[in-house]
């Protein structure tokens, strides 16, 4: 549904993209990382056909994005950053207005997304400007379905949202899969990322890592040990474990200290701690492709 | 399916919605143009109403003193205090915040008038020298050799008449309303992300501002009317076409729109915004279109630019049309500098309603 | 010795009762997570924190005034490493001496010296991280203030924060730092929950919740 080859584009001396190529099938989940300023806005409004001016290919939904920008909107539903509402319009109103703009019937709506209308529903009369973040994200993600697109845009959904609500949000996202749509959603929230069908991991422009999460998982090069420790000892075990052979990089994981190690790390106790040989997490291995580029 | 009109029309619906719930925008919508035109247009000729005036009867004239007498009677005019000899008229200007000095000479009848004020001047000028002529006629036996009757201006001997304070006061509020808040609306709209989604619909972008700007367009005929009304309260005779009249200043009132949406496409920042529209929009027209100062003078380079302002087009108008009753072939070169703003501000506007905006 | 005493303060935005009685105290060197779900009243909290909005009652002390940097990273973009420390360092009433000293400190310890004049706008984000906590420190507060200081940032970027917020806490000061992240609670000496404007559960992270799952629970 989405076929893009080496994107390049620079804002004046500033190159945001520096080649990203890839391809996403019908009904997948493409979880894009990267930190603010990776470069992820950027290539949503690439992709959504609302920024033509840029080095390379993007085709999405069948359509080219720079030929074809009309097909590509009715194809693709864009929810850009931050809340993208009318905070002093209800609910309902927010929902009526987008559906007409998108020339679609309002009375259509509650059977284009019955999921997220379900949880919206008791709020259709309250000011979008009152809603709690995660539900403006879902009804955000409503105004941009009225068109019923085969395409989902979703930049940063869940930003400034708590775990609960942001957990709810990807089971939104797991349900539209169902229904066939294919979704690129950006997140930083490394934890929402193994819930995507595939990862696609941007850092400053750089397309570092696609794959599935397995695939990703596997890709780990070193051994990875981790020790129980509080945060406060943490200068402690790092003092003792620099000074070992074998020893890469070491990081605070939750109440765990991560050791990155090569083959030569014997696993011997720190300050009286056991070290277990673990396998590494999503996050692990964000980290130890960022620390290879230092 | 459904038609770009009705697409505009969800856009058009919605952008009345904002207005309306919002307490701010409808202040500075509804009851700022009324309180400009009334307040500040009743002000201007309040001062007129309680007229304080000197008298000098240096040669104890019996008749000056019955037309001080008669001065004093008549609600308007309040003699404060007299003078004994005309080297004392500044120092009477000076004290009761006197408008004029009236001086029974041996000849003649002097005015004094204060003409720093180049408004209240006339306005003296005429109450008094009404009531002074009207004595002269009335008051006087008809065998006494009539007095002429002199007027000075004094500080401001040249007196200039260009000073129109409602054309300028309604300049002024579609400058506000069709500039400043139309333009606002359209940079809040822009720095959303909603403005991304509208532009995921299938329409363009001139599309999308002709549903926003509508209105607003909308609300500034109900000022149109105001303008009427307020030309009835203020007796300024529409001497011209009265359809004419009120279809330019519509007119008028798009070619500001144009003009904000000009400065809102390309300005990303609210801040930004509003001071470039206050110094590139309000203050030449308050200005340079002859409100304030005299400026159809000025020729060659400036004079051009500053004809090419819709302020000083539609200061035109309203000088041939309301005031003269000329008709629409002798205000075409006015009519024609409207149409040319409006063109020009949305030729160079639409590059930039599709530039990339950085979200908040 | 207590940094700061927070004593069943309430703040109401009618009709929301945004926080209600809640008190904690914040010792020397502890590090506070304050969690909860949007809405929870955190933020409300720590703007009464410091001292920007009083509560309706109850009161709040601090030992002088806290320090404080948000996720936005409070420097001003258009001026200098150089100027943005002075002006900072003004603001917070520093000597003309002591902002010398401050910041010939703080651009060696971020390897910022060859930077002194470059706009911040034109640093690479890890630097602008390290700068933006060390102009919040710049006046050597007993009590920081930390709201979403990890948001937006990418895994190594987070870790080179905390690292920062627990080399100030081992000198001494008290820091209240907010997160959405799960795991960083675990990052904190201690944890306060907040719920529906609540406190509803105070110590350390491993008597609260022994693990991020059941940590959840606290956001229901």
């Amino acid at each position: 549904m989405i076929s893009v080859r080496d994107i390049h584009k620079s804002f004046g001396k500033r190159e945001v993209l520096k080649g990203v190529t890839f391809e996403m099938g019908r009904g997948e989940t493409v979880a894009l990382m990267g930190a603010n300023g990776a470069g992820k806005s950027t290539l949503f409004d690439i992709l959504s056909s609302l920024d033509p001016r840029f080095s390379g290919s993007a085709v999405v939904g069948g359509f080219d994005v720079r030929t074809q920008p009309m097909d590509v909107k009715g194809a693709v539903g864009y929810v850009p950053g931050r809340f993208s509402l009318y905070e002093d319009l209800s609910v309902k109103e927010n929902l009526v207005f987008f559906a007409k703009a998108f020339g679609c019937n309002p009375d259509d709506i509650h059977s284009l997304s019955p999921y997220l209308w379900k949880s919206l529903e008791p709020f259709s009369d309250i000011r979008a400007g009152h809603l709690s973040g995660g539900m403006k994200q879902k009804l955000a993600i409503c105004c941009a379905m009225v068109h019923n697109p085969s395409v989902l845009l979703l930049d940063e959904p869940t930003v400034g949202v708590d775990p609960v609500s942001r957990s709810d949000m990807w089971k939104e996202i797991a349900a539209l899969r169902k229904t066939g749509v294919s979704v690129l959603v950006s997140t930083h929230y490394l934890d929402e990322a193994g819930k995507a069908d595939r990862i696609l991991f941007l850092h400053q422009g750089v397309m570092m890592l696609y794959d599935s999460p397995e695939g990703i998982l596997r890709s780990y090069r070193h051994n990875l040990y981790s020790l129980p420790c509080e945060s406060t000892r943490f200068p402690e075990v790092e003092a003792e474990l620099s000074a070992r052979r074998g020893v890469i990089d070491l990081y605070l994981y939750g109440d765990k200290v991560h050791v990155i190690t090569d083959e030569s790390f014997e696993p011997l106790p720190v300050t009286g701690r056991e070290l277990t040989r673990i396998q590494p997490e999503m996050e692990d291995i964000f980290i130890e492709t960022l620390s290879s580029r230092l | 399916m459904q038609g770009k009109f009705y697409m505009t029309g969800a856009v058009i619906w919605k952008e009345f919605r904002h207005i309306f719930r919002d307490r701010v925008s409808c202040l500075i919508l509804f009851l700022m143009p009324v309180a400009i035109l009334f307040i500040l247009g009743y002000a201007l000729s309040f001062e007129v109403r309680h007229l304080n005036i000197a008298v000098c009867n240096p040669l104890h004239s019996q008749r000056a003193e019955s037309l001080f007498v008669r001065l004093d009677a008549n609600n308007r005019v309040k003699v404060t205090g007299r003078i004994d000899t005309t080297a004392d008229i500044d120092k009477a200007f000076a004290r009761d915040n006197n408008r004029a000095v009236l001086v029974w000479g041996e000849k003649e009848i002097e005015i004094f008038v204060d003409g720093t004020s180049a408004l209240l001047g006339d306005n003296v000028y005429n109450c008094v020298g009404a009531i002074v002529a009207d004595f002269i006629t009335d008051g006087m036996p008809p065998s006494v050799r009539k007095p002429a009757i002199t007027t000075r201006f004094l500080y401001n001997p040249a007196l200039k008449k260009e000073y129109m304070p409602i054309p300028g006061l309604v300049m002024m509020i579609f400058i506000i309303v069709s500039a400043i808040v139309f333009g606002t609306a359209v940079n809040r709209e822009k720095i959303q992300g909603s403005y991304k989604l509208l532009r995921m619909t299938k329409l363009s972008p001139l599309e999308l501002i002709a549903g926003k700007a509508l209105p607003y367009f909308l609300i500034s005929l109900v000022h149109v009317f105001a303008v009427w009304l307020s030309c009835l309260w203020f007796g300024i005779q529409i001497v011209g076409n009265l359809a004419l009249f009120l279809s330019i200043t519509a007119l008028f009132s798009i070619s500001c729109m144009s003009l904000g949406l000009m400065l809102a496409a390309w300005l990303d920042r609210p801040v930004d915004l509003l001071i470039l529209s206050f110094i590139l929009i309000f203050l030449p027209n308050m200005l340079l279109s002859g409100f304030l100062f005299p400026v159809s003078s000025i020729t060659g380079f400036f004079g051009a630019v500053i004809h090419s302002f819709p302020g000083t087009a539609y200061m035109s108008v309203f000088r041939d049309v309301a005031y003269k009753g000329l008709g629409v072939y002798d205000a075409w070169p006015s009519i024609a500098v409207l149409f040319g703003n409006i063109v020009a501000g949305v030729l160079i506007a639409l590059p930039g309603l599709n530039k990339r905006v950085a979200l908040r | 010795m207590n940094l700061a005493e927070i004593n069943n303060v309430s703040k109401t935005f009618p009709p929301v009762k945004a926080v209600r009685g809640v008190s904690f105290s914040l010792g020397e060197g502890e590090v506070m997570g304050l969690l909860g779900a949007n809405g929870a009243g955190k933020t409300t909290l720590i703007r009464m924190i410091c001292s920007l909005i009083p509560p309706d009652s109850g009161t709040v002390w601090t030992a002088g005034r806290p320090g404080y940097m948000c996720q936005s990273f409070s420097l001003v973009e258009e001026l200098s490493v150089h100027e943005n420390i002075r002006y900072y360092g003004t603001l917070m009433g520093l000597s003309r001496n002591e902002l010398a000293r401050r910041e010939e400190e703080i651009t060696e310890r971020l390897n910022l010296v060859q930077y002194r004049g470059t706009p911040v706008r034109a640093l690479s984000s890890g630097y602008r991280q390290g700068l933006s906590f060390s102009v919040a420190v710049i006046a050597d507060p007993k009590v920081l203030i930390l709201d979403e200081p990890t948001s937006g940032l990418d895994a190594v970027a987070r870790r080179k924060m905390w690292k920062m917020i627990h080399e100030r806490a081992s000198m001494g000061t008290g820091i209240i730092v907010s997160t959405h992240y799960l795991d960083e609670a675990y990052y904190c000496s201690s944890l306060s929950l907040l719920r529906e404007g609540q406190l509803i559960a105070r110590g350390t992270p491993k008597e609260v919740a022994p693990d991020e799952q059941s940590l959840l629970r606290y956001f229901r």
